[in-house]
């Protein structure tokens, strides 16, 4: 009799235990928020996510440089050919693999403000296709690309 | 079991304590380890299979970019080797269209692959250059200039290339049926075992090992080498200047109201090689502002301010940016188009000589629309393209020529004369047509040589500016 009620508990709760979880985790799934759909505003927002999960501490012209190396990479005939393309290139940038690309940002905040100037051509990283921080770059390839100009904590390079 | 718990029974004396322990801590401990595994278990084997599909469609999306792009290049190498043959200016410029798409497809695909930018660089480059190249070659064979010797070299130096690419990919593509592909990144000095399954990482790395020498194509258009390589055309013949110089440039820049501190903070080695500097403003704003090394002139400027609101007309702005350009020594600008965004406006500047607007010569200046403080300055067009010698296209087509080869159905407002960029770089001087169907504005250049539509561009205007498309 006892036995029964033992066992009988332990299949209750576990069925609650489980059903509580497999909620919770479908209701994690659905606070993903998505950027406006108009072409020249939904490149911005997506530069703008890439630039804040890369580069939000650093300074204003440094955030505008790693925007601009995003754009200059556009150009480069060695990269994709859209501003898609080249953050999502798997492996490019952090900030996609750890899923910063999905944290919303607000227009008014800098890292906007900083696109846009990127956008409209500002470039304080010379024209580079490449940065790293030194102090957390992995790849020892980085090293031997010349150096463009240091701002904060990223090396620009071509 | 219940000889045991009798014997129990009957060496222990009865006691009222007894009756309470009838189900002992350990059976409950027992029953809270049993539920723990339970659900943890059961979750680690939910979550498992969530990550097998999850991978698995990763997988078979690597796998059909590879597969895409493996077709790509094979239709590319097939429609060179056509090419090779064509005596056709109209054939070859079909099959250069072809190639065209073909080679914005498989750039796509190769930038959907797990490979890291070191293992594809040339061949990425081969892929975007090739349907870039062609198209501008057909486009001389279709003008009737005819193709060099130089280019035909150079056409079958890119087919040798196709061929190379192709027949690698296939093998690559026979040992992804036979075995399977790892997508899995290879981690250095990590040896792949076990598996005779073939990883795309290394084996992408062994065909760009074919384009170490892969040739420097100069050429007219987008993704030609020269464009990385362009020098800035106003300050060829100036001299370099010392820090000393530059920091006596920054103190005379109309944008600087009497800095409190001016601190060097390294320089650039980039397109236009400058010195750079740290400004702090009479409002303790930061600025940052890059003198050119040679001729020292100001490349750009930036200060980050919240303009929380605005008072000014667009029309007051756009005088004073001209204002502005004065003080730089910059003259003769003229405004094009502006946009405003959080009350700053950024305004585009260009260089007018003998009433010609000279598109390439720009000068960009963001404004503070309450106070019409200069809050960004940028230079490198104006200072990459503008020249005091320009040699431009002769006008051989009188502007009512101009005006008969625009479309009958646009009604045009206005026009100018302008020169306007090319995607290689080139300038073309055009008549500058402003026009508008069912209320869309339309500019639409011809070329002033030839009478050839360069470049339409469509204007969306609204109160936040002038957007081109």
């Amino acid at each position: 009799m006892k036995i029964k009620y033992f066992i009988l508990l332990i299949v209750a709760v576990t069925i609650v235990a489980t059903a509580s979880v497999m909620f919770y985790d479908s209701q994690e799934s659905e606070q993903k928020v998505y950027a406006d759909t108009n072409s020249y505003t939904q490149n911005v927002e997506l530069l703008a996510r890439a630039v804040n999960g890369e580069a939000r501490g650093e300074i204003y012209e440094g955030q505008v440089a790693v925007a601009a190396v995003i754009l200059n990479r556009v150009d480069h005939p060695s990269f994709p050919n859209t501003i898609a393309g080249v953050i999502y290139q798997p492996g490019a940038f952090t900030a996609v693999s750890d899923g910063q690309i999905d944290v919303p940002i607000s227009k008014n905040s800098t890292v906007y403000k900083a696109c846009q100037d990127a956008m409209n051509g500002w470039d304080p990283s010379g024209g580079a296709i490449y940065y790293y921080n030194p102090r957390t770059a992995t790849s020892s390839w980085i090293y031997s690309r010349p150096t463009i100009t240091t701002i904060g904590n990223h090396i620009f390079a071509k | 079991m219940d000889e045991i718990k009798s014997n129990n029974q009957k060496s222990m004396p009865k006691t009222g304590l007894r009756k309470e322990f009838d189900f002992p801590k350990a059976y409950y401990l027992m029953a809270l380890a049993i539920i723990l595994l339970i659900i943890f278990g059961g979750n680690a084997i939910i979550t498992n299979k969530k990550l097998n599909k999850a991978t698995g469609t990763i997988n078979d999306i690597y796998s059909k970019s590879f597969l895409e792009l493996a077709d790509s290049v094979n239709e590319i190498d097939i429609y060179l080797a056509k090419g090779a043959v064509s005596n056709s200016p109209e054939y070859l410029s079909e099959l250069a269209s072809k190639i065209y798409m073909q080679s914005s497809s498989a750039i796509n695909s190769l930038g959907q692959l797990p490979v890291s930018h070191i293992e594809l660089d040339n061949t990425a480059k081969f892929l975007s250059q090739v349907g870039d190249y062609t198209y501008v070659i057909s486009k001389k064979a279709m003008s009737g200039e005819g193709i060099s010797d130089k280019e035909k070299n150079e056409l079958s130096e890119l087919s040798r290339y196709a061929d190379t690419l192709a027949d690698k990919l296939y093998q690559l593509e026979e040992q992804m049926f036979k075995n399977g592909l790892s997508f899995e990144v290879i981690k250095k000095g990590r040896v792949s075992t076990a598996s005779a399954m073939p990883d795309l990482g290394t084996n992408m790395q062994k065909i760009e090992e074919n384009f170490q020498d892969y040739p420097s194509l100069i050429y007219d258009g987008p993704f030609s080498d020269h464009i990385n390589r362009q020098t800035a055309l106003h300050l060829t013949d100036r001299g370099e200047i010392s820090r000393e110089e530059a920091e006596e440039k920054i103190k005379t820049f109309p944008g600087i109201s009497s800095a409190k501190s001016i601190a060097y903070s390294g320089e650039t080695n980039g397109t236009i090689p400058t010195y750079k500097y740290n400004v702090t403003d009479s409002d303790n704003k930061r600025l940052s502002i890059e003198v050119s090394k040679q001729g020292g002139m100001v490349v750009n400027m930036l200060k980050n301010r919240n303009v929380p609101s605005a008072s000014m007309s667009v029309d007051d702005a756009i005088k004073k940016g001209g204002e502005y350009l004065v003080k730089c020594g910059i003259h003769s600008m003229k405004e094009s188009y502006y946009e405003i965004k959080n009350n700053i406006i950024t305004i585009n500047y260009a260089y007018v000589e003998n009433g010609i607007i000279m598109y390439p010569d720009l000068v960009k200046i963001k404004i503070a629309m309450d106070n019409g403080e200069m809050l960004g300055f940028e230079s490198q067009g104006y200072l990459m393209s503008h020249t005091e010698n320009r040699e431009l296209n002769p006008v051989n087509v009188f502007y009512e020529q101009a005006k008969e080869l625009i479309s009958p159905a646009v009604t045009i407002t206005d026009s100018n004369m302008a020169v306007i960029p090319k995607d290689g770089g080139r300038e073309v001087l055009c008549y500058e047509f402003i026009t508008t169907l069912n209320d869309k504005k339309f500019i639409i250049y011809i070329n002033a040589t030839n009478g050839a539509e360069e470049q339409i561009l469509m204007l969306i205007e609204n109160n936040d500016g002038v957007l081109t498309l």
